[in-house]
């Protein structure tokens, strides 16, 4: 789950690392009570979840008040990509001398949290890693020790940093690693880290994205619409299905997310277009039934096409789930099948009682299913 | 026998007592697994499907000798159950559990690298010795799907395998082994790993690489293979050719950022390493058709 830079920048604050004092606004109304508390200029920042907002325009210095009304105003409710701009924060500017980098992430090949500084911040890492890998310094970091203190001290020096600035920036490294451990962070990232010309060291953005699957540990956060692209991405994670918009006319459900994966695959070597990915898992009758709904949703579905092969769950007890949906909710676009597993004689029988054809090969099934979308 | 597992491997099932456990645990003893014990705390002198029920894993090791641990443990207590494993001295675990905390994998992969131990997982459908052993749910018994034969199969994905098995079974060849190393990001083993141990496996003639997008662990193998630390024939197919980048398809370690782990460079690198890249499943029993080993 990705935190907004405004909620990144209040755990940044409360842990001591210095962030531009600042408000977030959610209406141009809200505007005209920051003008009395903050002086302008001001920088403002639209809150999104994606990266690149910069590029976009997104972050503005402005010096009269009617003007950031007026942008504030333009900016909420307005989408940027798939997300609506719900929010602007207000910042003090801040008096730029020099922009550094520095993230905290996983490293998967070692199993490891993996630290790294730049001596030079503002571009993206994608950008700073192919312009000048030279210039990143990493520290891989053993996770019963925690980052160290000698290791920290290498990376500032190994980056150009001496006297006070590098004793702010250590002190700001070991507490981006704390708040990493302590929120199950997948990226603790600030770019850029700001030096000032009095020589402060500032937090000038905030990127915190934190595993989902430890949620379950971190019950203050919870993963709203804006989490999500697509309205039923976000109503198949509510259901505890993983959904993907894809825009095409052919619905795919499938077990597996592997499966799942070459599904769609097979239907664009075939000349066909996939409409979504749906992975249904452990395979019920109420997660069928759930896949189904969601799937039926899609719109422009011209045929859907359920990919089995059992696993956890036997191709017959899918089946029944299969059918006990199909039955209830009674779509109108045609149903192509592939089944395969224990039980799937069975299986193919209850399926194609009810009008569904099945296929024992998943080309012949994605064939099918492309033919159907074409007519 | 096969890599990691036989028929005289003795096993433990950590969550034997649990509905998927029990259910399981009867599968896995019908394949040949030598299950010598299960763990539930609390449920000790309890017997499932005969075999004993410990109240913990120190108790199990001391009682019954076993080695090796598979667990039917829910994700948020997989940490302690594999913490609890590696102090009882089990060498290779595997973890089933999906939606396991990824800093949780990072303390248990360490450890098990400073206990010597090997860990398979998380989200992971298991691993098998064809015709001698089987950890987890793989669905040996169907005959069109797993038979003994020479592949040895690596697998991050678990209802893909049988289709990609199927295809080596219909090509008229079978298996060695079959492990899942699974769908998260930060797996215990890496598939470079299980390849050097099907290069020491006398039987395996040929091994299929099961990939999808996201990772590197596909650009590793064929890092593996130019160095000459995997020399055998070695056909792959990767699932997610046409997904769509920044996006988590399914699987937490199927994700294409920042514009790397996509299908297209692993093929490039695999295919850089003299291996062979199947655009579709039932490519992968042709090309092991026209290979001779």
């Amino acid at each position: 789950m990705k935190l907004y830079e405004y909620q990144g920048k209040e755990i940044f604050r409360n842990a001591g690392i210095p962030v531009p004092e600042g408000v977030l606004v959610r209406s141009p109304d809200e505007v005209n009570k920051c003008s009395k508390s903050m002086e302008s200029p001001v920088m403002l920042k639209a809150q999104v979840l994606a990266g690149k907002r910069g590029k976009a325009g997104l972050i503005q210095k402005l010096d009269d008040w009617g003007k950031i009304k007026e942008i504030v105003g333009e900016w909420i409710g307005r989408k940027f990509g798939s997300e609506k701009i719900n929010s602007v924060l207000l910042e003090n500017p801040l008096d730029i001398e020099k922009e550094l980098y520095a993230a905290i992430t996983i490293d998967p090949a070692s199993g490891s949290p993996i630290v790294m500084a730049c001596g030079e911040g503002g571009m993206d890492i994608e950008e700073l890693s192919s312009a000048k890998p030279e210039a990143i310094v990493t520290e891989r970091v053993n996770i019963f020790k925690g980052l160290l203190p000698f290791q920290i001290r290498n990376m500032v020096a190994d980056i150009g940093l001496s006297g006070t600035v590098a004793k702010s920036v250590s002190k700001i490294l070991g507490t981006m690693y704390r708040l990493f451990r302590s929120y199950d962070a997948e990226l603790v990232e600030i770019n850029p880290l700001v030096i000032d010309s009095d020589g402060n060291v500032w937090a000038a953005d905030a990127k915190f994205r934190i595993d989902d699957n430890a949620l379950f540990r971190h019950k203050e956060f919870e993963r709203g619409r804006e989490q999500f692209d697509d309205d039923l991405e976000y109503e198949a994670f509510k259901l505890g299905l993983s959904y993907v918009a894809l825009g095409g006319n052919i619905g795919v459900i499938c077990t597996g997310a592997g499966l799942t994966m070459t599904t769609l695959d097979l239907i664009k070597l075939n000349g066909g277009k996939p409409a979504n990915f749906l992975d249904f898992g452990g395979a019920n009758y109420k997660n069928a039934a759930n896949a189904l709904r969601i799937a039926l949703k899609i719109k422009g579905l011209k045929v859907l096409l359920l990919v089995t092969f059992g696993l956890f769950a036997r191709a017959d007890t899918i089946a029944e789930g299969v059918v006990q949906a199909i039955e209830e909710i009674k779509p109108k676009v045609p149903i192509i099948m592939a089944v395969r597993g224990t039980g799937e004689e069975r299986a193919r029988e209850m399926i194609e009682a009810i009008g569904i054809e099945t296929y024992n090969d998943t080309e012949g099934a994605v064939k099918r299913a492309v033919e159907l979308a074409e007519a | 026998m096969g890599i990691i597992l036989s028929s005289e491997t003795r096993v433990v099932v950590q969550g034997i007592t649990g509905r998927e456990g029990t259910f399981w645990t009867d599968w896995m003893l019908k394949a040949g697994t030598k299950i010598v014990a299960g763990v539930t705390p609390g449920k000790e002198g309890q017997r499932v499907h005969g075999v004993p029920v410990y109240g913990s894993v120190r108790k199990a090791v001391k009682e019954t000798g076993c080695d090796t641990s598979v667990m039917f443990v829910p994700p948020a207590f997989t940490k302690d159950a594999v913490f609890e494993a590696l102090d009882a001295g089990i060498k290779t675990m595997v973890i089933l559990a999906e939606h396991v905390p990824v800093h949780d994998m990072l303390e248990m992969k360490t450890f098990a690298t400073e206990c010597d131990a090997m860990i398979l997982g998380p989200n992971t459908a298991g691993s098998a010795t064809i015709g001698e052993a089987m950890l987890g749910f793989i669905p040996f018994w169907l005959d069109y799907v797993y038979r003994p034969g020479p592949i040895g199969v690596v697998t991050r994905s678990g209802s893909l395998t049988n289709e990609v098995s199927s295809h080596i079974v219909s090509a008229g060849l079978g298996q060695t082994s079959v492990i899942g190393i699974g769908g998260d990001p930060v797996p215990g083993t890496r598939t470079a790993d299980i390849l050097k141990l099907f290069e020491k496996d006398d039987k395996t003639e040929a091994v299929v690489l099961v990939g999808e997008a996201g990772g590197t662990m596909e650009e590793e193998a064929a890092e593996l293979v130019k160095q000459g630390g995997f020399t055998k024939p070695l056909v792959a197919f990767l699932a997610g050719r046409f997904a769509p980048p920044e996006k988590k398809m399914g699987h937490a370690g199927a994700i294409i950022t920042g514009g790397k782990g996509s299908v297209q460079s692993k093929t490039e690198a695999l295919e850089s390493a003299g291996a062979r890249v199947a655009m579709k499943p039932a490519e992968v029993g042709e090309i092991l058709k026209e290979m001779s080993f």
